[in-house]
């Protein structure tokens, strides 16, 4: 199978979605175009080859590469069939064409992204999977909060691809080349190309003190469209620090540990402190993921190795599918009642038992409790931290697990011990989506005590 | 994999009962009775299938290659540990499959009739279900750990059984009493496995037994390890000083009485002292300890089964007392003795216990015709007179009280005096005269109850014997399979000095290979001479003639002048006042470790979890919920601000890759 395919299938269920859009007017879209692409490439990836370049070297296939690529379908194929159900994230009746075919799009740059193999395709990838989501997020127009979250997005983004893209600049002119690779001598003021790289993927992984747009975004953006930011969005921030680790940074990294070190223990405090006061889910949520951003980065404090990125990919897909089952809950809770609100899931136990029962997996996993699939990921990447010596952070790390545990745990205490009196609205509830949060549920509990799936992922590195 | 056509067949065994477990565990109750019940009985029955064939399949093989080790795949691989599902068939496994398969098969059949008004009657056979796919597990396991497994869930199932009325508090109280002492013994069998881990870095039996032959005999290292486990074995099966949670496990539905405390799980202590035998030989002074133990635990137990009154109290103190007989067969090194009373006692136990069960199912009849509850239809005072009522269980009782009592021909006579033999030989004539007065007291509290019950006349109200009926098919063929089974197994082993026909000890030849693996110390037990001919037909006489004892006191007691054990009791009152409450040995516990234990968790609950940790949780909880709020300021939801946050972020990025 030709190594394009998957963006390929991608690209053009983009364009079949725009024609459709712009010739069938109010009859509106097919979303099998956009989901069915998107399946279809998820099943394709298997069958890839395990190494290829392209384009004279521009577009690599590797197997991380197909990790990420299956991390990025599998969060859009949900987030796809999530926003189709009705009432739609815009609340305005049937999904818009353009709505999907931007969401095909920042796929379609996550993509190309983990498969860049210069300068160029890298910041290209990067910005398409980027700027689309900024037009999602302010997606619901009837929502104020929704448009005063893309502004802020749009903001901060171009700040962000502002030092990037200095950072950039700088590198591609002292070195002369757009390679991505190490630079063959030390560049004058290479310390500085590091620092602004660095802020760069700091914004797309919402690392501390780059982290406030998350909070803001995810309230205002429609909840599909919170879950791409929180799942795909978040993995192609890793995948832009893997690339520059082992491209224009590699050989940098020992250096940098105290650094990502501190950024770690900073996006995990912080993004558990502020969480513990959250009333609305979506933004709590927001300060989860700045926290298990955290968490993730104790994956590199080992140096560069296979077992530490093995360990931050398990995780990554433990903490997208967690993701997608928490929100998909919201989601649902959403359309019955029409709020995000922390007491709207008051009793929920009684009211939907089924959805309780899920959230309530999905926080302990992201809680990390044994046995689900969160504390085996915490567990690979705690190991890491202490195999590289730095027990502090661990210790830190611990004691943020257990604070995590608490707001996690409010969350669970309203939905099961707060049962009594008048219960909010239980909806009629029943959409497709109820399927997909069940198998999420079982994917989180059978990864957790299933070794294989994390065997698998450091064979295949 | 060796021995592949093994393989299957033996992971059937204990994978029919888990089948059946998911099935009523899951969709049970959502089904009609007689599936339920079908659906459990099958199971296992299929499982006692699958052990005859692996049986017949086993003797096709040399009994030196009656040894096989099967791999399932990895359980535990962390760091050196590394841990298989190891399932392990030689004559000592297969043993107790088929005869813990096959009795559970007779009482799965007698729990369809028994339980038959229940209405959590699905839970009841998920739970059965579950228990015998635990003991299988224990005792077809190739490794402690998956020993260990079998062995917590069979406590587990215990518990869940003796308290499967957990409306009633004394009920729930005595599973809860039956789990805590069980943990006692527990910890004895982990820190065992730690010290053996430790030491060996192995827990699978075949490369640990292995490793112990460089280990001189007395060494500290087996005598330690020898020492845990007994004292798992203790909780486990029901010796001093931790035996006092089998008569309350009593409290459970009777076929749960009959598999789990008597005839299956009880004796899986004996089963774990026979599979670490290489270990035990190394260590004459655990052996010493095991076989002194199991006398003293034989008589005290027989004492207070003479003045109980409740139908299966006795038989649960006779369970306790003939457990000692199998470990002092243990202690003496006459393994093979051990086991042999191990399968006769299943037989007549489990059949003693299913008659009581019978005879309570009667009672309670009568008293639901009448509308009478006030009575408790468990008592031998409200008995008598029983044998015309109920044909087939007094007949298949009888059977099994001979057997127990040790008249020949019937299998316990066999089984009991082959262990004495084996003391008297082995040079324990101390413990042989334990032992021997114990079999004396079981002759006569066995009659006793034999008699209170079946003989004399009808103690309840007049008018109420016409409700009396026979249990139903379901009841009555498990009673007559194992009255047959409690009759001849004898036969099985037959002692040397009785086999006029040379058939051999078939039990013994079956057995050898496990054993003779072993040292050469133990071979010497093995191979010992059987030339003292007249002195083991001498003590066989004695045991019967203090069995014949027994019954005559209990006949003249309890049949013919009935006021003579009143008489008796006011006469040496303290003593039976000891007997009677059991040497208040419940009492002393509770004086001597639970109150002391209760005091000190009351101090560390009001001083240490109340001050220091609630205080400390709630102290971080507010610290959190401090700290959050504080932080939480930055963010003003300006973008200028936000702004202004990441230029600053930047900067100081920049400043710590130049300063450092």
């Amino acid at each position: 199978m030709p190594a394009w395919l998957p963006e390929a299938l991608i690209f053009f269920s983009l364009v079949f979605l725009l024609l459709q859009e712009s010739f069938a007017g109010e009859r509106g879209v097919t979303p099998l175009l956009a989901w069915g692409a998107q399946a279809l490439a998820l099943f394709c990836l298997p069958f890839l080859p395990g190494e290829a370049s392209l384009l004279g070297g521009s577009f690599l296939l590797h197997p991380q590469a197909l990790l990420f690529k299956a991390i990025f379908l599998l969060s859009a194929l949900v987030c796809t069939l999530y926003a189709v159900e009705r009432p739609n994230p815009d609340r305005e009746g049937r999904i818009r064409g353009e709505f999907l075919m931007t969401l095909q799009a920042s796929l379609l740059g996550a993509m190309v992204l983990v498969s860049a193999g210069d300068l160029i395709t890298l910041l290209i990838g990067l910005e398409l999977a980027t700027l689309p989501a900024v037009a999602l997020s302010a997606w619901a127009r009837r929502n104020p909060q929704s448009g005063e979250g893309g502004l802020k997005y749009v903001l901060l983004a171009a700040l962000s691809s502002a030092l990037l893209l200095f950072g950039f600049a700088l590198l591609i002119g002292l070195s002369g080349s757009l390679a991505l690779e190490a630079p063959a001598r030390p560049l004058p003021l290479q310390g500085l190309v590091l620092a602004l790289l660095l802020a760069g993927a700091g914004f797309k992984l919402s690392l501390p003190p780059f982290h406030l747009w998350a909070a803001d975004v995810y309230q205002g953006a429609p909840t599909p469209v919170a879950i791409w930011l929180s799942t795909a969005s978040k993995a192609a921030g890793l995948a832009f620090l893997f690339q520059l680790l082992q491209g224009p940074l590699a050989g940098a990294l020992p250096d940098m540990l105290p650094l990502l070190a501190l950024l770690a223990v900073l996006a995990m405090s912080l993004g558990n402190l502020v969480a513990v006061l959250q009333q609305n889910l979506k933004r709590f949520m927001a300060y989860s993921s700045i926290s298990q951003a955290g968490y993730l980065l104790l994956g590199l404090l080992d140096g560069w190795s296979d077992a530490g990125l093995a360990a931050m990919l398990y995780y990554m897909l433990v903490y997208v599918i967690g993701n997608l089952v928490v929100f998909g809950v919201i989601l649902e809770r959403e359309r019955d009642c029409g709020a995000t609100e922390i007491e709207d899931f008051r009793g929920l136990i009684r009211l939907r038992p089924g959805l309780a029962t899920a959230m309530l997996l999905g926080l302990l996993s992201l809680a990390g409790i044994p046995p689900l699939a969160g504390f085996t990921g915490k567990w690979f990447l705690f190991a890491q931290a202490a195999a590289g010596g730095w027990y502090w952070v661990v210790l830190l790390a611990a004691v943020n697990s257990t604070i995590s545990l608490y707001y996690y745990l409010r969350i669970v205490r309203q939905m099961f011990i707060e049962v009594d009196g008048d219960l909010p609205v239980r909806g009629d509830g029943g959409t497709r989506a109820g399927r997909i949060i069940a198998a999420g549920t079982v994917a989180i509990c059978l990864a957790g005590i299933l070794p294989w799936l994390y065997e698998g992922m450091r064979g295949m590195l | 994999m060796e021995h592949a056509d093994f393989a299957l067949l033996l992971g059937l065994v204990p994978l029919f009962p888990l089948l059946g477990f998911l099935f009523n565990g899951l969709v049970g109750r959502r089904v009609p009775l007689a599936l339920s019940g079908g659906v459990a009985t099958l199971a296992i029955g299929a499982s006692f299938v699958s052990s005859v064939l692996l049986f017949f399949r086993l003797t096709e093989l040399e009994p030196a290659a009656r040894h096989i080790v099967i791999d399932y795949g990895p359980w535990l691989h962390v760091g050196g540990l590394s841990l298989d599902w190891t399932l392990q068939l030689d004559p000592l496994s297969m043993l107790f499959a088929l005869f813990v398969s096959g009795v559970a098969t007779l009482i799965h059949l007698y729990s369809v009739g028994y339980m038959g008004d229940e209405p959590s009657y699905a839970r009841y056979f998920a739970y059965l279900n579950l228990f015998c796919f635990s003991m299988l597990m224990l005792v077809l396991g190739g490794n402690y750990l998956v020993m260990f497994l079998g062995w917590e869930g069979v406590g587990l199932c215990s518990y869940l059984l003796i308290g499967f009325w957990f409306g009633d508090m004394e009920k729930a109280i005595a599973g809860k009493k039956a789990f805590v002492v069980n943990r006692i013994g527990d910890f004895g069998f982990l820190v065992a496995m730690f010290l053996m881990y430790a030491h060996f870095g192995s827990l699978e039996y075949g490369p640990l037994f292995a490793q112990f032959a460089g280990i001189p005999s007395g060494d500290w290292l087996p005598t330690a390890i020898a020492l845990f486990l007994f004292i798992g074995a203790t909780g486990k099966s029901a010796q001093i000083p931790l035996y006092v949670w089998l008569p309350d496990a009593m409290a459970g539905p009777t076929p749960v009485s009959a598999l789990i405390h008597a005839a299956t799980m009880v004796t899986a202590g004996v089963y774990m002292i026979a599979r670490s035998h290489v270990i035990y030989t190394l260590a004459p002074t655990a052996l010493a300890v095991v076989a002194v133990v199991g006398a003293l635990t034989a008589l005290f137990a027989a004492t207070m089964g003479l003045a109980q009154n409740d139908i299966k109290k006795v038989l649960a103190y006779s369970t306790v007392s003939q457990l000692g007989y199998m470990f002092l067969g243990m202690g003496v090194g006459a393994y093979t003795a051990g086991l042999f009373h191990v399968v006769t006692h299943a037989f007549f136990k489990a059949l003693l216990f299913l008659g009581s069960g019978a005879v309570i199912h009667a009672m309670h009849h009568v008293y639901h015709e009448v509308h009478d509850h006030s009575r408790d239809a468990q008592d031998m005072r409200n008995m008598g007179g029983l044998k015309k009522h109920l044909p087939i269980t007094y007949w298949t009782f009888a059977v099994g009280t001979i057997a127990i009592a040790g008249f020949p021909p019937l299998s316990g006579f066999f089984s009991k005096d082959e262990i004495l033999w084996k003391t008297w030989e082995s040079g324990h004539a101390g413990l042989w005269v334990i032992g021997f007065l114990a079999a004396g007291l079981t002759s006569f509290y066995m009659f006793r109850l034999f008699f209170m019950t079946f003989h004399g006349s009808y103690r309840g109200k007049s008018g109420e014997e016409g409700h009396f009926k026979e249990n139903p098919l379901t009841m009555t063929l498990p009673l007559m399979v194992l009255a047959v089974l409690a009759a001849i197994a004898g036969f099985w082993g037959l002692p040397h000095f009785l086999d006029f026909a040379h058939i051999g000890n078939r039990f013994d030849e079956f057995l050898a290979p496990v054993f003779h693996s072993g040292s050469d110390l133990h071979l010497r037990h093995m191979t010992a001479h059987h030339a003292n001919v007249a002195m083991e037909w001498l003590l066989a006489g004695c045991s019967v003639a203090i069995a014949i004892v027994g019954l005559v006191l209990a006949r003249r007691f309890y049949l013919q002048d009935t006021s003579l054990p009143g008489k008796i009791a006011s006469r040496w009152s303290t003593l039976y006042r000891y007997v009677y409450n059991k040497w208040y040995v419940d009492e002393l516990y509770e004086t001597l470790v639970i109150r002391p234990m209760g005091a000190i968790c009351d101090f560390l609950w009001k001083y240490f979890d109340m001050l220091v940790i609630d205080g400390l949780v709630n102290g971080l909880a507010q610290t959190c919920a401090a700290a959050g709020s504080g932080i939480r300021r930055l963010q003003g939801g300006s973008v200028a601000g936000y702004l202004t946050t990441m230029a600053v972020g930047a900067a100081a990025l920049i400043g710590w890759v130049f300063y450092f």
